[in-house]
């Protein structure tokens, strides 16, 4: 454990001397990931939709402020679904302004929620997301969540009826039919509406519980959120006759927990053993007060080791001493 | 030669520069009735737009229904419901907009007001000094 906290005061130090840079490779790194992600699944748009751009556009997401990775990564999605069809696209911008008036008007610094969920989804373990906006962020920051779940959805419908909506295209389909195809993928998606309540009421429940004044909030809570996804999925799943999630789901929920777990570590590592109770009163009022102490090393001290004579440290030594304890002519040292 | 507890001041003051820039100047420049009205004005055409635009995603699922089977009752109807439900909408959405920007509003001004205090110490520190001057 010792090891442990070392290594996190290390991190910390690290991180906070290399701030500015570490920043923007964290934002070069999302930025990328997300657009990989969208060139591989929806990448209808041959021209945008290589490495070298994906990397050039990382790159310029990294100078730019947070939600500029957001802008960039729906501009590429509107192209993508213009290259699919003029009413994917149409009910893309639609579905994108919405979000962005609703939800993003309010609480613009945290887009980065909302670009996260989908990379999450696709590496299988969108649980962790319900339960860091609970125990990082406030409770209304659940909705920054929801609308990455409602965009992950909404663009793997489209991506799953691709084919549809392109030999529409090539066929001269009734405009309507892709309008409706589109827009299906948003209003009869059952999974959809399962996964964004289930996310709701375990966020809801991670903050409520990692706020109460109990002893390893952060481990109750987290344990609870995974418990409340599991089994609220699982019930959905059987109640829409959802199959073959199982698996994922379970896995998904212990790399998770193993999230959740490492995300306490680093922001609420408290040392129970160690609490303090004391009380006290001023005119107005008599006070209770739990005071918890983090769970700290003392930083190491360095010693220095001499060896040979130290009689003559820390003294200046002048020439005809040193001469004359080499045993050599003082007017060598000229 | 360098006031060391000036250059502390000064630090605290560029990092509120820096973080809380423009909300620091934002809020000087309004009371909190103006502030939170400001937004409702902005709140009340996005809110409008942000309707319509689900009003037009409801609409095109529907079009090849409502192409079929339209009749002047329904009409009337339908733009009953839609007035009824547009009222309902914006009054969630103002009365969003006003609890959030109420409370952004304080949240600024102690930011404001802990800027302040940087800035006053820093003022005395100078006059203190050119007093010495003198």
């Amino acid at each position: 454990m010792t090891t442990l906290l070392e290594m996190k005061d290390k991190m910390i130090k690290f991180c906070s001397g290399y701030e500015l840079y570490i920043r923007m490779a964290f934002k070069f790194l999302v930025a990328l990931v997300l657009l990989l992600m969208i060139n591989a699944h929806i990448g209808y748009m041959e021209r945008i939709s290589s490495f070298p751009i994906a990397m050039l556009l990382a790159l310029v997401c990294c100078l730019l402020p947070q939600n500029g990775t957001l802008c960039i990564a729906a501009a590429v999605i509107l192209l993508d679904m213009y290259a699919l069809s003029l009413e994917a696209a149409l009910i893309t911008f639609i579905v994108f302004a919405v979000v962005y008036l609703i939800y993003f008007r309010f609480a613009p610094s945290d887009g980065i929620a909302a670009a996260l969920t989908p990379i999450c989804f696709r590496l299988h373990i969108p649980f962790i997301m319900p339960i860091g906006s609970g125990l990082l962020r406030p409770a209304y920051s659940v909705v920054s969540v929801i609308c990455g779940t409602v965009l992950y959805y909404f663009l793997d419908g489209i991506e799953q009826n691709a084919s549809t909506l392109n030999s529409a295209a090539e066929e001269g389909g009734a405009a309507t039919s892709k309008f409706s195809v589109s827009i299906g993928q948003l209003t009869s998606n059952k999974e959809m509406y399962l996964t964004a309540a289930v996310f709701l009421l375990t966020a809801l429940v991670v903050y409520l519980i990692r706020r109460m004044a109990i002893e390893n909030a952060w481990t109750i809570a987290i344990i609870a959120g995974i418990l409340i996804q599991f089994f609220g999925l699982i019930a959905g799943y059987l109640v829409f006759s959802i199959s073959g999630k199982t698996i994922e789901l379970l896995l998904g929920s212990l790399v998770s927990l193993l999230i959740g777990f490492v995300i306490e570590f680093f922001a609420m590592n408290l040392d129970y053993a160690r609490t303090e109770r004391v009380q006290f009163e001023d005119d107005d009022y008599y006070y209770y007060v739990k005071a918890v102490p983090k769970k700290m090393v003392a930083s190491s001290e360095k010693t220095v080791k001499h060896f040979g004579n130290t009689a003559s440290m820390g003294k200046r030594i002048d020439r005809k001493s040193l001469a004359e304890e080499m045993d050599i002519d003082e007017n060598l040292f000229q | 030669m360098i006031n060391e507890e000036r250059v502390k001041e000064l630090y605290q003051m560029a990092l509120c520069d820096q973080k809380e820039e423009k909300a620091i100047q934002k809020n000087g420049e309004y009371y909190r009735s103006d502030y939170v009205s400001k937004e409702l004005i902005k709140s009340f055409f996005t809110g409008t737009i942000a309707f319509g635009l689900l009003l037009l995603l409801w609409g095109l699922d529907r079009i090849e229904t409502m192409k079929e089977n339209i009749r002047m009752d329904d009409l009337l109807s339908n733009s009953v419901v839609i007035v009824l439900l547009y009222i309902a909408f914006m009054a969630v959405y103002l009365l969003v907009t006003a609890i959030v920007y109420y409370q952004r509003y304080g949240k600024e001004r102690r930011k404001r007001k802990k800027y302040c205090g940087h800035l006053k110490k820093i003022n005395k520190m100078y006059e203190r000094e050119d007093k010495l001057k003198v």
